[in-house]
């Protein structure tokens, strides 16, 4: 029984050593959640990803793709610059959506992604 | 020991039951110039459709979007007018002959098959054979597929924005029917376009998976495309097209104010032609949204500029005489009231005033083959 | 339930299995099943919103159990090391949110630690003061019940749903103005109301049965089951998870392959082809004709047959291969001769359930009210209102109470017209021709009474229903 409480105990130590570590490209990996997210239309996962000021803009993008094919093409995130609590990211790659057969691409190298640190984690608050 | 027995055992026979299937993966690749596409109950249990087969969303469409031609046209009714004695006429373009929110019996198609034509006693009967996607190699593919229906005449409705030689390879129904293309451009004498790879693995049952299940789906759809009449989503509102633009110049890839007669891939229509030699065919340059707004001194429309539009009409005029093939330029015929959702999609009347030009063509040139 | 999670709880049990008798393999279940709950609980637009369920359906498990288990100090020393395991994982989930794991929001929102913490705190202190303390465990008891029965309303009754969403938003400063009814999913939440409302009753009637904590967590949350049942008996469940060992051989595991096998087959590739020509709103509003109708209608009943019953094999044949045998819940229900033995057929542990804990003690105390009442007025109020009651418990709307209408006038007509046929007809007719067609009519009728019932149910308004059925007829 005490070996079990032990075993217990050092799991959460671990678990809370695990937790506290940062994740130097954490925002980063939360635009590319979101993208993911967006592209596959799951829209309680988009929501869940974004801040809460941006959940109703967040549920028009979704709603947006509905009529179309949408494919992440080669992305890739990084951050690069903080403004107070906001991290801007920058990704590369595309967004092709797939409408009248044609593929529009979008370039997703032309946006720039304000995440925020909501709730514990990295979250999708707008975008230019 | 039993138990060491029998997962064994078990484990044997998940083995056996892996390298079966394996085998029979590999084993799909000698189907690969097999139609499966024709197997189809449309023409069968359900009327065939009007269209091609084309949904970007599929539970509202009762239509999907897919690559298999065989599976396409054994769906539409075209495929039971073999044995026909009737005048047919095929109309091949993109999505503006499609009827993109068009009902099918409002299309280009469905408003010339109710003017109730006959060419010499024989009655007229035309089949919409366009698809959403602006590529002049597509439209090829598609008239190779329907040769064997014998039409008597096909009506090629083509725009700037299916000829650059650089966007003809782009389109999914062209990327994923790779060993259609390569025949195509090396029978045609296509140079300027470097046939697509093949991998011997994307002929294995799981690469075409997707494929099969499209076929599969497709079928499924027959029930309500049957119930419903519905092909396509008609939303309740849409975008008009662009009729204000910003400055700009930019045609795809070419250099401004120059079209480079190199980069239009008009050697895939001369060459179809050519190739077809025992059917008529009318080429029409379809009609565009010329806008009023701003910049509209520039760019008629979204798609392109003056300069770039004004001399590919000169340069498809030049062309088609030159091969002896029948042209008409309609670009200007339709009012910019008339057009819907896109620089090329028209409205209900627009396709009216559309069909009332082409019938009059369709009684010109009505002759036996 | 995704191809996904399938595949993870068919290895979970090939790896339980190969643990034999071991201890390990109840703790591998019980775990598993806990972080089932939370894996297939689907993220919500509610922060914390998908963490929270589960938790409460684990606190509200443990209440549960102390009910049901006498009062003494051994419980908590027997049991201490679920005990301290529960809080750990409800702890440990919550600490995934420091982590800024970037895919997690995609999955889950656990809440703040402190949260988790005082929510772990209270039940403990709860469970302290059941065991220590004056808390009666009838009270306790009663309660439970009322709980579930409460929660379930609040999530089957729109408008109670989207008055839910709204303050849970407001709680947690999201937009109001996106509040809606269908952010509320709480996945296996009838399941497990069932279950605890079972164990609760059965002792209070005096049907006593010594659980300890792990194996009756892993009976309410058993991960091949949390979903879409079978809804096992406890004493049944703790049986076979005591036997399993003796369960574990070749032809079983054979037999469970390939119930699993026919399960994906049903629900992943026929139910959901069969999705494609759906029963709604719109397809009626666009069918032309009432045969197509027809198709429309008898492909949805094939649908939720398929669908349904894919689901049970795939959770029976999970569990096969763990050598736990659950309860079947399907016997080819659309050839049944009527609507009686149509209903010992479809979903069978939920009208058993039924049975058990309403049809029953209700005749029964009809029976013996101080008012007699005639026979067939007993039968029309205890069937129709043991189908109206299973109507609301699909949903709470008036649809869902159409269609317990329909099964439950339908189930009591049956029953006067075979009283009638008995006194009036011979049933020793030994003429083969005529009693196989009797018996194809018979299975003709049931079927189509099945399928215009589910109109009812597929239908999200009475009119659309009334179109519906106006189309069928070929008004």
């Amino acid at each position: 029984m005490k070996k079990i409480f032990i075993f217990m105990c050092m799991m959460l130590i671990c678990m809370l050593v695990f937790a506290c570590t940062p994740n130097g490209n954490a925002a980063a990996d939360g635009t590319l959640a979101y993208l993911e997210a967006l592209a596959k239309k799951d829209k309680n996962a988009v929501v869940s990803l974004t801040c809460k000021a941006w959940e109703d803009q967040a549920i028009l993008e979704v709603d947006a793709l509905m009529s179309v094919g949408s494919e992440l093409k080669e992305v890739n995130c990084r951050e690069v610059g903080q403004e107070g609590d906001v991290v801007m990211v920058v990704c590369s790659g595309n967004l092709n959506l797939t409408y009248n057969d044609e593929i529009r691409s979008i370039d997703l190298s032309k946006r720039t992604y304000s995440m925020v640190m909501e709730d514990g984690q990295w979250r999708m608050c707008s975008y230019q | 020991m039993k138990n060491t027995k029998q997962s064994f055992s078990l484990f044997r026979i998940l083995i056996k039951a892996v390298l079966f299937f394996v085998v029979l993966n590999f084993l799909f690749i000698l189907a690969k110039d097999v139609p499966i596409g024709n197997i189809s109950l449309y023409n069968l249990v359900f009327p065939g459709r009007s269209r091609l087969p084309f949904g970007e969303n599929p539970s509202l469409a009762y239509n999907l979007s897919m690559y298999n031609l065989d599976a396409m046209i054994s769906s539409h009714t075209v495929s039971s007018s073999e044995k026909d004695e009737d005048y047919k006429v095929f109309l091949i373009g993109d999505s503006s002959v499609w009827g993109f929110l068009q009902k099918p019996d409002v299309t280009l198609a469905g408003l010339l098959e109710q003017k109730n034509q006959a060419c010499e006693k024989q009655p007229v009967k035309i089949y919409n054979l366009g698809y959403p996607s602006l590529s002049v190699l597509k439209d090829a593919m598609i008239i190779e597929k329907v040769q064997h229906l014998h039409p008597d005449l096909i009506l090629w409705l083509v725009t700037l924005e299916s000829l650059p030689v650089s966007t003809q390879l782009n389109t999914p129904l062209v990327e994923n029917n790779a060993l259609l293309v390569n025949k195509i451009l090396s029978e045609y004498g296509l140079h300027g376009l470097q046939p697509l790879k093949t991998k011997i693995w994307e002929h294995t049952l799981i690469s075409r998976r997707r494929e099969i299940a499209d076929l599969i789906r497709l079928q499924l759809y027959g029930v309500l495309w049957s119930a419903t009449g519905i092909d396509q989503e008609y939303p309740s509102q849409y975008t008009p097209a662009l009729r204000d633009f910003e400055t700009d110049l930019t045609f795809h890839e070419f250099e401004i104010g120059r079209m480079d007669e190199d980069q239009l891939a008009l050697d895939i229509i001369t060459q179809t032609i050519r190739q077809h030699k025992e059917t008529s065919f009318i080429v029409i340059n379809e009609p565009i949204l010329i806008s009023k707004g701003r910049n509209s001194d520039i760019r008629y429309n979204f798609y392109y500029p003056r300069w770039a539009f004004d001399q590919y009409r000169e340069i498809i005029q030049a062309e088609m005489d030159e091969s002896g093939i029948k042209y008409y330029d309609f670009w200007n015929l339709i009012p910019e009231t008339h057009f819907t959702n896109s620089a090329i999609h028209l409205d209900v009347d627009g396709e009216s005033i559309f069909a009332d030009k082409i019938s009059t063509l369709i009684s010109e040139n009505c002759q036996k083959q | 339930m995704t191809i996904l999670h399938i595949a993870v709880f068919i290895l979970s049990a090939w790896i339980i299995r190969s643990l034999g008798e071991r201890p390990a393999a109840m703790w591998l279940i019980f775990a598993i099943s806990i972080l089932s709950l939370f894996w297939l609980q689907p993220v919500s637009p509610i922060r914390t919103l998908d963490y929270w369920l589960p938790a409460m359906m684990i606190a509200l498990s443990i209440l549960t159990w102390l009910v049901i288990n006498p009062k003494q100090e051994s419980l908590l020393a027997n049991n201490q090391i679920t005990l301290i395991i529960l809080p750990v994982i409800i702890i440990g989930i919550s600490l995934l949110r420091y982590a800024q794991l970037s895919f997690l929001s995609a999955w889950i929102n656990p809440t703040k630690i402190g949260w988790a913490l005082l929510f772990v705190i209270s039940i403990a202190a709860l469970v302290f003061l059941m065991i220590k303390g004056n808390i009666s465990q009838s009270i306790m008891a009663r309660c439970l019940i009322i709980i579930a029965i409460l929660i379930f309303i609040a999530i089957k009754y729109e408008p109670l749903t989207t008055k839910l969403s709204y303050a849970l938003r407001k709680l947690n400063h999201q937009s109001t103005d996106l509040a809606s009814a269908q952010e509320i999913a709480w996945v296996g939440y009838s399941y497990f109301a069932f279950r605890l409302i079972h164990v609760i009753r059965d002792w209070q009637t005096g049907r006593k049965i010594s659980i300890n904590l792990r194996e009756f967590i892993a009976y309410i949350f058993y991960f091949p089951a949390i979903i879409a049942g079978p809804i096992a008996r406890i004493e049944n469940f703790a049986y076979e998870l005591q036997n399993r060992a003796n369960q574990v051989t070749q032809a079983h595991t054979f037999e469970s392959s390939k119930r699993i096998m026919h399960g994906v087959l049903c629900k992943f590739i026929l139910a959901d082809s069969l999705s494609l020509m759906p029963l709604n709103t719109t397809t009626v509003q666009q069918a032309s004709g009432s045969i197509w109708m027809w198709i429309i209608i008898y492909a949805y009943a094939l649908r939720l047959y398929l669908d349904f019953s894919g689901y049970t094999e795939i959770a029976i044949g999970i569990s096969g291969l763990l050598g736990i045998k659950l309860p079947e819940n399907f016997q080819r229900p659309y050839l049944s001769e009527n609507l009686t033995i149509f209903w010992n057929r479809w979903h069978i542990t939920l009208t058993q359930w039924f049975r058990t804990y309403y049809f029953n003690p209700l005749t029964r105390f009809i029976r013996t009210y101080r008012v007699q009442l005639p026979a067939a007025w007993i039968i029309f109020l205890t069937q129709m209102s043991t189908m109206l009651l299973i109507g609301l418990w699909h949903g709470i709307n008036l649809n869902f109470i159409a269609w317990g209408f329909w099964n439950g006038l339908g189930l009591f007509l049956h029953n006067r017209w075979s009283e009638w046929s008995k006194q009036h007809f011979k049933s020793d007719n030994k003429n083969e021709w005529v009693a196989g067609s009797v018996k194809c009519i018979s299975i003709f009728l049931t079927f189509n009474f099945i399928a215009l019932g589910w109109v009812w149910f597929a239908m999200p308004t009475l009119n659309d229903s009334i179109i519906a059925f106006a189309k069928l007829f070929g008004f």
